[in-house]
């Protein structure tokens, strides 16, 4: 029984040590476990940034270096390629130390500041821009080296990274216009080709309805009749046309992007307009620092009661716009008014930006406008005739948001372009009673025209063009033809009213003139399809 | 120094050589058979033998006037003059009362050879070796199916008992204590002196326990105190003993320059690893981690840990004749704490005495006084702070460029981190126990064969607890409460008596006996605290409370129960080979209403003593064998006072203020729905026992066991629709299944040399059956932490598996990047891949998806640890050799899981200012993947599991422990040199209590619950006070 006691005690000091592992700190050795996150649809020409790899380094700031980069044949890449590829690096920033005088070196100097690392890019993979790089797998072989106490510790990781390049797809699929006609007993009437802007040109393309009365021509585009389509009465189909990359197969299907009319005899197409962007501007208050559609910024608010708000004077109320969308209940005018109730003007300088608007969907086959109808009123010209104040408009396709200038005039959140020489302006020559309620319009005539009557006072800076005439209380309609430079994903059009001409503050009542109110209604922008 | 002279002195030989002869011969039994094993001594002197296997000896250098001792267990001594005889042969005489080595049961003593039912005995000697305070410290390992757990390593603090696997699943589930005869449910073993236990017997199976009828089903510990003598002799004892105790573990926590760079390592995650604030932050603070590599660093684990010094002495007076017995004992103990301002102190006194004022009627009392005290902060089970968290998490080192302001922002970030030290030092607690109980009663013997005993029993217990938190500390400096403090009173008065009547009779091989009782139990129960807030000082401590500037509303609480009882046991025995007991009891009690107020508990248990029928008698080397069997019907009736009434309470919280400038006033709530059906807790239990004795030398015990417990007053959940989540019902069922073994063998017992060992093994399965209506699972929230595990139910009580089931989700790993596309700068989860938040990161902790449907919720929590060992047991071995003897006891529980708060909270990111256990400094970062710490933050994200998801598998750890528990080391001194000392016995002593734990648990000690919802939150680990390590050394002296 002595041995079977012993057998127990022996038996469970086995089982109650044979169990599970203990914690285990960080262990430093040679590099291991390299992990990248593979990118396997990367487009051509892209550029390319991996996400920050990982490594077991036990810690240790791994410093990583490119080896070799292989094709998918496992042949190395050609020399002129390999200038695309790059991988970051850990650097290093001083951090300023806010010393209580008390922390000192070991030879007794204060420490005024220490060296961190930043590690944000370090390991991550990059391919330029714009590269060269034609489709198929690349395979990056990665170095990771480490040193601690003196010991380098290095793990040449093979293929660590997978770049997978396939074709570039396009992301635009234009019929211009949108409606083409097809005739029906005509064997030549067939749509125009499409404009494919974008992505590999090696592509075909594929209905991806209507198959059972309409052929595509898969190298094309051009849509027809089928040979089996029989005319009953005119028809319209809203046709989806799919890209297929022949090098990868993938499909990018445009929906509805081109409407196709059947009839029996040719017919006149219509073309579209769309408003794509018409704000209502509705706002409330004097001075809010923005509404529907805007932002406003108060560089220099001078004297102003009234700073892009609510329109509460009658000049603004009488406007009729026709193209106005239905859907705009409650459009409002915004009223800028530049002196004070007494009549006093003093410097100024007022920004109003509107929201930022992606135009690249209309890049193909629209003109591209941006229109606004402003009137000036309450003006007086400064004494020897020259407008104490002046609308500019900008346009910038880099505009992040926020103060657009400072109080000294330097340019902030982006770049922009004054565009009122190139504007088409025309005068309301509608009343209703006194008020200028908009058409019948006047002539055309370039910029944005000197604020009020230039048939009077003195004109120092040779700007007024008295054929033009009286413009105080008239509305202007300006319209603006975006240029195909500036259509970008991030378009912005600014107004700034600002005083001119004088730097202290006038006084109307003294006869020195005075800013005048500002009105402004149905600012937008319109697309109309080209042929 | 002077004890090592004094046991030089005990070393030196004592010569003499007188006249002597040789004197051979044969010890047989009754029957004539030879004894193995025999002591043959010489009164007053060194000379002994044992006799052989025929029973022959032969004992030399003995005097004609020495006289010859013979003894062996189970038979009466006797003594014979030498004179010049040569050959003494000696027949021994069966002693009833030894060979039963009688076991105290219900309202009677039996021989242990004539037990129907289960019941173990514990050798209180064995006990008293042990350097614990009080005695159920002891208790561990040392009987089959006792499980005895530790809360935490409190001093003082009471254990926990279980027996045979626990009933209750809300209920208690410890046993019934009934020491002197008096039934005791709130017994607190600190006010018993280990000294004074005569014998401890724990009655196991139902055929035993139900006897104690409503009160049984937990098992019964049944305790008899030493009486005076009754031959004319005085013995007076005095026994001293000095202890060291210490903590000798410590959690693994981060030193300074691994907590530095840690929070190096959080900064720059924080930050993205692109320097910005928080790595100026670091940096502005800590300026280079680099600078604390070889700096000490606190760890206040040191700092509050201490050496506890303890002193423990006893005084004992044994007196008395053939008509009076007295016996007193006195017993001062003071126990320093291994935790700053902790420790227990205690009196205990006993005066007990019999007087026969006629030969059949004897007159018997005692008088008992206890004074406990129990000193120190409370150190686990607070949700809101604890002092092991503030010391784990402290910082170790302050920042060299260290501006008062960082400190407030520090205290603005984390305000419940406070310095433990300080902690401790600042808040005062204190309770203290007066427990006085009278007994007085008479024995009375009449007709012969009738004994009627009659005993009344008076007891109170009378605590005061106070808690003063002063200035510094959490309570006193960053809550609304400031410096405040607290009184709470609590009194118990029981009052009991008991009478019984016996009849014992033997007609030719027919043996029986008769007992009828009855027993009526008065329980009160008071409390009142008040507390008073925001004082000004903190200069007059708990003392003067009322220069406080804030009151709170004083509260008062009393209530009763009482308990009639009636009861009858019936045996009989056939030649000493058929035996049976019959138990019945019915209970009556103020708990329960109507028709419930009643409950019946029958049990019946059957023995076949094997060894005596013929077939088995030629078999010598069977001396003894016996097979049990049995079953029975024991109650549980642990519930509030009331709850089967309606109750209507009016408190602080239930008042209300009209409008501005209205006193407040106090508004009535209905605090309880009434339960009019509400009755007992019923276990059946069915019991197969073997007991087999091999060569008088092997004893071997069996057990099996069917326990299935019924009508359980389960807390059951309610339609919220009532006005009551929960209310008090008789709903559920839980079964427990198990085996026992025991092994006692006398290995060697040679004239110099004796070896004992005794084994015992437990196996017990616990399975719920049955909870409420439909309900399949209560789920369970310790709340160890109210911070950091807000309400995340951790255990789980379901249909088909053992109560209080650890419950979580199972760890898979973290999240590394091959589980992630990277899309327009975005980190997307692959398909496949469950998430449990928007935005999911690498380095976040991942969770297996048990249910498949992608997501990471509360569906995907499963049972990840089961707390019941799947065996327990305990190895005792003790060695006397000459006058040396040597004890140990080890004691084990195998494979069992803890739930680990302190790992879930100290090695995981939580608070990232706070320090941890080392693995912190293994969290996950880009560099340092192959970890299982998740990490801080990455990607924009951060990557701390969000509450809800706290725990998981890796916080559930296997608590398998061995445990040296007792080792002791003593010496007798020889008989020559007590005869000059005037001593009658001397032994000095060293002994250590918890030397040494074999386990792979990585926390303090795997001895630890201390889950605040007992049976639904076992094993649980947070914040316990770790238990310690005792070195004791003592002397014993009988006068």
């Amino acid at each position: 029984m002595k041995n079977g006691n012993l057998f127990l005690l022996m038996l469970h000091i086995v089982v109650l040590y044979g169990c599970k592992e203990t914690w285990k700190a960080g262990n430093i050795g040679n590099p291991a476990d390299l992990k990248y996150i593979h990118t396997l649809d990367a487009r051509e020409g892209a550029g390319i940034s991996s996400a920050p790899p990982t490594v077991q380094t036990g810690g240790l700031l791994p410093e990583y270096e490119i080896v070799t980069i292989k094709k998918a044949d496992g042949s190395p890449l050609e020399e002129s390629l390999l200038q695309y590829f790059s991988i970051g690096g850990s650097t290093t920033v001083n951090i300023p130390i806010r010393s209580n005088d008390s922390v000192v070196d070991e030879e007794g100097n204060l420490i005024t500041s220490v060296k961190a690392v930043s590690k944000g890019e370090n390991g991550v993979i990059s391919v330029a821009s714009g590269h060269a790089l034609p489709v198929g797998d690349y395979y990056v072989t990665v170095k990771v080296t480490t040193e601690a106490e003196g010991t380098v510790y290095a793990t040449v990781f093979e293929d660590a990274f997978h770049l997978k390049i396939v074709p570039l797809l396009p992301t635009m699929m234009v019929y211009a216009p949108k409606n083409q006609n097809l005739v029906y007993g005509d064997p030549d009437s067939k749509t125009v080709t499409p404009i494919v802007p974008n992505g590999n040109p090696d592509i075909s393309f594929e209905l991806g309805n209507h198959s059972d009365k309409l052929v595509i021509d898969r190298s094309t585009g051009a849509i027809s009749l089928a040979s089996g389509y029989v005319y009953n009465s005119r028809e319209s189909l809203d046709v989806t046309v799919q890209a297929v990359s022949n090098i990868s197969g993938e499909v990018v299907a445009f929906d509805d992007v081109v409407r196709v009319v059947i009839t029996d005899t040719p017919e006149e197409m219509e073309v579209e307009t769309i408003y794509f962007f018409y704000p209502t501007l509705i706002t409330s208050g004097a001075k809010p620092n923005g509404g529907a559609g805007y932002t406003v910024q108060k560089v220099k608010p001078g004297d102003s009661q009234r700073i892009w708000g609510e329109t509460i004077n009658n000049y603004g109320k009488f406007l009729q716009i026709p193209e106005r969308p239905a859907a705009n209940v409650g459009q409002m005018s915004l009223q800028t008014d530049t002196y004070s109730s007494s009549g006093k003007t003093s410097p100024f300088d007022i920004w109003m930006a509107m929201d930022s608007q992606d135009l690249t969907p209309f890049q193909y086959g629209y003109k591209l406008s941006l229109t606004f109808y402003y009137q000036v009123a309450f003006f007086r010209y400064l004494q020897d005739g020259r407008t104490p104040s002046d609308l500019e408009v900008y346009i910038s396709t880099d505009y992040t948001g926020g103060n657009i200038m400072d109080v000294d005039g330097n340019w902030m959140n982006g770049t922009w372009t004054k565009i009122n020489d190139g504007i088409k302006s025309q005068k309301s020559l509608g009343t209703n009673g006194t008020q200028s309620t908009g058409a019948p319009w006047g002539p055309v005539f370039d910029g944005t025209p000197y604020p009020g009557d230039q048939t009077t006072g003195g004109d120092p800076d040779g700007r007024k063009r008295p054929d033009l005439g009286d413009f105080s209380q008239k509305w202007v309609k300006c319209v603006y033809e975006i240029p195909s430079g500036y259509i970008s994903t991030n378009f912005t059009l600014a107004f700034r009213i600002k005083s001119v001409n004088f730097t202290d503050p006038i006084m109307f009542n003294s006869g020195e003139g005075r800013g005048g109110m500002y009105i402004f209604s149905d600012i937008h922008y319109k697309a109309e399809e080209s042929n | 120094m002077k004890l090592i002279n004094l046991l030089l002195l005990f070393f030196i030989p004592i010569s003499g050589v007188f006249a002597q002869h040789t004197i051979t011969g044969k010890v047989t039994d009754h029957q004539g058979k030879p004894i193995l094993g025999a002591s043959i001594t010489v009164r007053g002197a060194q000379q002994r033998t044992q006799s052989d296997e025929t029973g022959a000896y032969s004992i030399a250098n003995v005097k004609s006037s020495d006289v010859l001792v013979y003894s062996y267990i189970g038979f009466q001594t006797v003594e014979k003059l030498a004179l010049d005889q040569q050959t003494i042969n000696i027949q021994l005489k069966i002693d009833e009362v030894q060979l039963s080595e009688v076991v105290v049961v219900g309202y009677d003593v039996v021989k242990k050879g004539d037990l129907t039912g289960s019941v173990a005995s514990v050798n209180p000697d064995e006990l008293k070796e042990t350097a614990t305070a009080n005695f159920d410290e002891a208790l561990a390992g040392r009987v089959a199916g006792v499980e005895v757990t530790s809360s935490d390593g409190t001093p003082g603090g009471a254990l926990n008992i279980v027996i045979r696997g626990g009933n209750s699943i809300t209920g208690d589930n410890t046993p019934l204590y009934v020491v002197d005869g008096v039934p005791l449910e709130e017994f607190n073993p600190g006010s018993l002196n280990t000294r004074d236990i005569k014998s401890l017997d724990i009655l196991k199976d139902a055929s035993a326990t139900a006897i104690y009828g409503s009160r049984g089903a937990n098992g019964v510990v049944v305790i008899t105190t030493n009486s005076g003598r009754s031959d004319g002799k005085t013995d007076i004892k005095a026994s001293t003993s000095y202890w060291t105790r210490y903590i000798p573990t410590r959690l693994e926590v981060m030193g300074a320059y691994e907590y530095v760079k840690y929070q190096e390592k959080v900064a720059y995650a924080r930050d993205n690893y692109v320097p910005a604030y928080n790595v100026d932050q670091f940096h502005n603070r800590w300026i280079d981690a680099e600078l604390y590599r070889n700096t000490q660093g606190t760890n206040w684990q040191d700092e509050m840990f201490q050496i506890g010094l303890t002193n423990n002495h006893t005084l004992t007076l044994s007196t008395g004749n053939n008509k009076t017995t007295l016996y007193y004992s006195g017993n001062f103990l003071d126990q320093q704490g291994t935790l700053l301002t902790t420790g227990f102190r205690k009196i205990n006194n006993r005066l007990k005495f019999t007087h026969k004022l006629v030969d059949n009627f004897e007159i018997k009392g005692q008088v008992e006084y206890s004074k406990l005290k129990y000193d120190g902060m409370q150190v686990s089970g607070d949700q809101w702070t604890s002092v092991i968290r503030n010391a784990v998490t402290f910082r170790p080192v302050q920042p060299v460029n260290w501006i008062e302001d960082e400190e407030e922002l520090l205290i603005t970030d984390d305000p419940s981190l406070f310095d433990p030290v300080t902690t401790l030092n600042n808040t005062m607690r204190q309770q203290h126990s007066d427990i006085l109980a009278g007994t007085l009663g008479f024995n009375y013997e009449f007709l012969s064969k009738f004994n009627l005993d009659v005993t009344g029993n008076y007891r109170t217990a009378i605590t005061e607890s106070t808690l003063f938190f002063k200035k510094e500390t959490n309570e006193g400096s960053r809550t609304n409460r400031g410096i405040n403090g607290t009184i709470s009173d609590r009194r118990n008065d029981i009052l009991s008596i008991t009478g019984t009547v016996r009849y014992k009779d033997k007609k030719g091989d027919h043996d029986y006996g008769f007992l009828v009782g009855s027993e009526a139990q008065h329980n009160g129960f008071e409390t009142s605290e008040l507390r008073n807030t925001n004082l000004p000082t903190d200069f007059f401590g708990i003392d003067n409370l009322g220069i406080a500037t804030t009151a709170t509303i004083a509260q008062s609480m009393y209530t009763e129960n009482t308990l009639l009882s009636y009861f009858g046991r019936a045996n009989y025995a056939y030649d000493d080979k058929y035996l049976a007991t019959i138990n019945f009891r019915a209970d009556g009690s103020s708990k329960f209403r109507g028709k419930n107020t009643w409950g019946y508990f029958p049990s019946f248990s059957l023995a076949w003593r094997v060894s005596q029928e013929q077939f088995l008698k030629s078999v010598e080397a069977i001396t003894d064998m016996k097979f049990r069997a049995g079953w029975g019907v024991t109650g549980n009736n642990r519930i509030g006072n009331f709850l089967g009434y309606n109750l209507f309470s009016v408190d602080a919280s239930s008042g209300y203020v009209l409008g501005e400038n209205q006193a407040f006033s106090p508004g009535a709530y209905q605090s309880n729905l009434a339960v009019p059906d509400l009755r007992w807790e019923t276990t059946a239990q069915t019991n197969i026992g073997l007991d087999l004795q091999i060569l008088k030398r092997f004893d071997f015990t069996m057990d099996y066991y069917i326990k299935d417990t019924r009508d359980l007053l389960l807390n059951a959940e309610m339609a919220l629709s009532t006005g009551f989540s929960k209310a008090q019902q008789n709903i559920g069922a839980v079964s427990n299944r198990g085996f026992e073994f025991t092994l006692k063998s006398q290995n060697i017992r040679s004239r110099d040399f004796r070896w004992n060992t005794n084994f015992n093994i437990s196996f017990n399965r616990t399975k719920t059956v049955q909870l409420n209506s439909g309900q399949q699972e209560i789920k369970t929230d310790p709340s160890w932490d109210s911070q950091f595990m807000q309400t995340e139910y951790q255990y789980i009580t379901r249909v088909g598996q053992p109560v209080g089931m650890m419950y979580g989700l199972v760890f898979d790993g973290l999240y590394q990047l091959e589980d992630f596309e990277f899309v327009g700068g975005d980190y997307i989860l692959k398909t496949g891949q469950p998430s449990y938040q928007t935005a999911m990161r690498p380095g976040m902790v991942k969770f297996k998806d048990i249910n498949n449907d992608g997501r990471i919720n509360e569906l995907d929590r499963t049972i990840i640890g089961n707390p019941h060992p799947k065996h327990t047991g305990g190895l005792f071995n003790h060695f006397r050799y000459k006058s040396f003897d040597l004890q140990f006891l080890l004691q084990w529980a195998y494979d069992f899981d803890i739930l680990n708060g302190n790992k879930s909270s100290f090695g995981n990111i939580y608070i990232a200012g706070r320090n941890g256990l080392k693995s912190l400094n293994d969290i996950w970062t880009p560099e340092n993947t192959d970890t299982e710490i998740g990490g801080v933050r990455y990607g924009g994200v951060g990557l701390v599991t969000p509450y809800g998801y706290k725990l998981d598998t890796r916080h559930i750890d296997d608590g398998s422990y061995l445990k040296l528990k007792t080792l002791a080391l003593g010496y007798n001194l020889p008989q020559s040199i007590l005869t000059k000392l005037r001593m009658k016995r001397c032994r000095v002593s060293v002994s250590a209590q918890n030397l040494y734990t074999w386990t792979k648990y990585e926390g303090y000690d795997p001895d630890v619950s201390v889950g605040r919802y007992g049976a639904l939150t076992p094993r649980l680990d947070y914040s316990a006070y770790p238990q310690s390590v005792t070195v004791s050394g003592g002397i014993d002296i009988t006068f």
